[in-house]
């Protein structure tokens, strides 16, 4: 095994641009430089194991979460939306960031499913994109080798 | 018609069956490979076997890649229209899916165009089928 694959971090702006596009319907504009961009809340994460070894995670807090799963469910505010969809949602868009940032690193790497659990720090990831969405920052990072321990105990499978 | 969506993401299979039930589809999903099993034999027996079914690759239990096999295997689902819908994008995974059997291949991201766009060259697309049985 090696971690000798690169993803730059021009690739995962494309990649989350084009997620943004597909999956949201909208645009992913850079989160302001200045502001605060560590939401605390749900984060959302995929393993990539093989020729690269390491991780990406989606986090952003609970209420963004749960209005990025309406706006994939194309379902309103008065709609009533189970946690479950709510962290099904922030895992799919993890596992479509994972599998575009999989394909970017090219080599024989496969991709785990994703896990939702509380967001915790401590890492330092290889790249970061935070984009802005309603008004909230929903980060995007890429871990490698390293850094790519299991999320905590008390995860729960994202479907 | 009917179509079977098969994936492990809830949101996912929402999203899939949106676009799918917009072009005349009754849809039936599933949330794994051994479940997607389970609903086509159900549906065999019932006499309503699917036209098409959009398969996601990385699942528990039993993956796309094996459902896909698996399907394939059967005499009974020969006409069932197999279209991987996956964050698997490379070639290699595109050749061993189409080897497989997959008659189509959807690469996640997607939007409802996209998926409209899949079915038209399969074939399925309503506005296509306009004076077909269906």
């Amino acid at each position: 095994m090696s971690t000798s694959l690169e993803i730059e971090a021009e690739v995962v702006t494309s990649i989350v641009d084009q997620v943004w596009e597909s999956l949201l319907g909208s645009g992913a504009p850079e989160w302001h430089p200045d502001l605060p961009a560590d939401p605390a809340g749900l984060a959302a994460e995929v393993a990539l194991r093989g020729d690269w070894n390491g991780s990406v995670r989606v986090s952003c807090d609970p209420t963004t979460a749960d209005r990025l799963a309406r706006t994939m469910l194309a379902v309103g505010p008065d709609h009533p939306l189970p946690e479950d969809d709510v962290h099904d949602a922030l895992g799919e868009v993890a596992n479509v960031v994972g599998g575009n940032v999989k394909g970017a690193l090219g080599g024989d790497t496969s991709l785990g499913l994703p896990v939702v659990a509380v967001r915790t720090d401590g890492r330092t990831p290889v790249t970061r994109r935070a984009v802005a969405w309603h008004g909230a920052p929903v980060v995007v990072e890429v871990f490698g080798d390293g850094d790519s321990t299991p999320p905590p105990t008390g995860e729960t499978t994202a479907s | 018609m009917r179509a079977l969506v098969v994936d492990d993401s809830r949101v996912m299979r929402k999203i899939v069956a949106r676009t799918l039930i917009e072009e005349g589809f009754d849809v039936v999903e599933a949330g794994d490979g051994q479940e997607a099993l389970d609903a086509l034999a159900t549906l065999t027996a019932a006499g309503e076997v699917p036209a098409l079914a959009c398969v996601d690759w990385n699942m528990p239990v039993m993956d796309g890649l094996s459902l896909v096999v698996e399907v394939r295997k059967q005499p009974a689902w020969r006409d069932v229209t197999l279209m991987m819908v996956t964050t698997e994008s490379e070639h290699s995974q595109i050749v061993r899916a189409l080897a497989a059997g997959a008659h189509e291949y959807l690469i996640k991201p997607f939007t409802a165009e996209g998926l409209r766009e899949k079915l038209s060259l399969l074939g399925l697309l309503r506005a296509e089928l306009d004076g077909a049985a269906w």
